[in-house]
């Protein structure tokens, strides 16, 4: 990797523990935690998977907008401030930047969900809830989604607006989930060929984020496979270098 | 000139041998999905799917919110028209539905949902087939067995397929009480049937289970004296009240 996308990485990095919002989203998530912990409302013998699930949702909901909000006023963000003119007259390459900030996200968003995981572990532990190496496997599963959901962010923040990169971020998001919706109600309206073959393109060739919960394996006590593990990782990668492709070819393309 | 040509099309070649790639990892993780998520081998309505669809990964905590609620519902009993068995129940039959489809393994959920369908609105059948869905979506769920026995039992007067359904239960579990509980529930049936032999034969299966052999001496001996026999509900009626 060079070494200018080491520098940029580092950047994002200390920027985003600069501006707060990580810590304190961070923070925020671990509280919920562990004020679920001590809530003893449900009924006996559900109390771990209301507190799985909650812990779950948490780590969920406060990475994607920790990832959101850092994502996009990365590039889009450079260039409103009119930063990017600075950055660009240094020795680095456009597809050099946009990998910089992809991989700092990346690291920064790893060190806001940890504590969440880790309380998570804890608490399972103490009420012996199910398999730790289960609940690090669903954490790592979210940290890959949010690794897609911030190529996509960053492949819209190189020719948008932060509130818009953000705003069709979760557009893509949303849109992700409803195309189980979307393929069963192609099948129950039309039996034509060419509409079952859109929605099997559709479903093969938009992100499908569902792909990496796992929340029910965590909840049930059930066991993922490191082949599904491996696989996921594959299907993030390739997702993850598609959009930055896009964001890097978009990103070259423009002038400032 | 070729290498000119080439590079004008580089970028769409590229971005499409990137989607291949996706498509081909998408088929990849397709195979082991069901065993990370057996979800993935549910089959949903088509509103289901929608309701899914918008829940998204915070599902469980809703369908928990939801049950909640549910939970809420069942234990607000008031007496209506003298009586006491009917609380909200129009208000918690479409919640059960909707903590169903957002998570098709909350075995409380369909215990309860079969439990209302059969004795408070009075629809066995429906109940049985409620019952049913949720076996299907969790095989090793005793107590929707159990429950789905006491149905066919008690309102459909089907000893056969009670008797069936609890050995079922029987057989899924490794829990010794579990076991007991469905063992004793189907010798109840079995006598209820007037198969006194069959249900001699499982208090024997229970008297090996260990710690079981005094309850099961005791029930033997209660057979022997032609006690231990439930009472009969009325003729074309059942016990709507359980």
């Amino acid at each position: 990797m060079p070494a200018s996308v080491l520098v940029v990485a580092r950047q994002v990095m200390r920027e985003a523990w600069r501006r707060r919002t990580l810590p304190v989203l961070a923070l925020f998530g671990c509280g919920i935690i562990i004020a679920t912990a001590f809530l003893s409302f449900f009924q006996l013998g559900t109390e771990i998977k209301f507190f799985k699930d909650v812990a779950m949702t948490v780590i969920f909901l406060f990475g994607a907008v920790a990832t959101l909000v850092l994502v996009s006023t990365q590039l889009s963000g450079e260039i409103e401030s009119r930063t990017i003119y600075n950055v660009l007259s240094k020795p680095i390459r456009r597809y050099e930047l946009v990998l910089g900030k992809f991989f700092g996200a990346l690291a920064a968003i790893a060190v806001a969900v940890a504590p969440m995981v880790a309380i998570l572990m804890f608490f399972m532990s103490v009420d012996q809830g199910g398999s730790l190496l289960e609940a690090v496997k669903a954490g790592y599963m979210l940290w890959l989604s949010f690794a897609v959901l911030s190529a996509v962010a960053l492949a819209i923040a190189s020719f948008s607006s932060s509130v818009v990169c953000a705003a069709l971020s979760v557009l893509v998001y949303v849109a992700s989930y409803l195309k189980g919706a979307v393929i069963a109600y192609a099948g129950m309206v039309t039996y034509s060929r060419l509409a079952a073959g859109a929605a099997q393109t559709f479903y093969y060739l938009l992100p499908n984020f569902e792909n990496f919960n796992v929340r029910t394996a965590v909840v049930h006590n059930a066991v993922v496979p490191w082949a599904y593990l491996f696989r996921t990782t594959l299907y993030a990668a390739a997702l993850s270098a598609f959009f930055l492709y896009l964001g890097t070819q978009i990103f070259e393309e423009r002038e400032f | 000139m070729i290498a000119q040509r080439f590079a004008r099309y580089r970028t769409v070649l590229t971005a499409l041998v990137l989607l291949a790639c996706v498509a081909g990892a998408q088929a990849l993780v397709d195979v082991y999905r069901p065993a990370a998520n057996d979800e993935a081998g549910v089959q949903f309505s088509a509103a289901a799917e929608v309701v899914r669809g918008f829940a998204g990964q915070i599902r469980g905590l809703l369908a928990d919110f939801i049950w909640l609620r549910v939970d809420e519902y069942a234990h607000r009993r008031r007496v209506v028209d003298g009586d006491i068995n009917r609380g909200d129940d129009e208000a918690l039959m479409p919640l059960v539905r909707l903590i169903t489809w957002l998570d098709p393994h909350y075995v409380s959920a369909y215990a309860l949902g079969g439990q209302w369908l059969a004795f408070h609105f009075g629809k066995p059948r429906e109940a049985v087939l409620f019952y049913d869905e949720g076996i299907r979506n969790n095989p090793a769920a005793g107590d929707l067995l159990t429950g789905v026995a006491f149905v066919d039992w008690r309102l459909l007067h089907d000893n056969k397929a009670a008797a069936s359904r609890v050995e079922q239960a029987a057989s899924v579990t490794n829990d010794d009480q579990v076991r007991f509980q469905a063992f004793w529930l189907e010798a109840h049936i079995l006598l209820d049937g007037g198969d006194r032999a069959g249900a001699l034969r499982v208090w024997r299966r229970v008297g090996t289970m260990p710690g079981y052999s005094q309850t099961a001496q005791h029930f033997i001996d209660q057979i022997a004296h032609g006690k231990a026999v439930p009472a009969a509900p009325a003729a074309g009626s059942g016990t709507l009240h359980p």
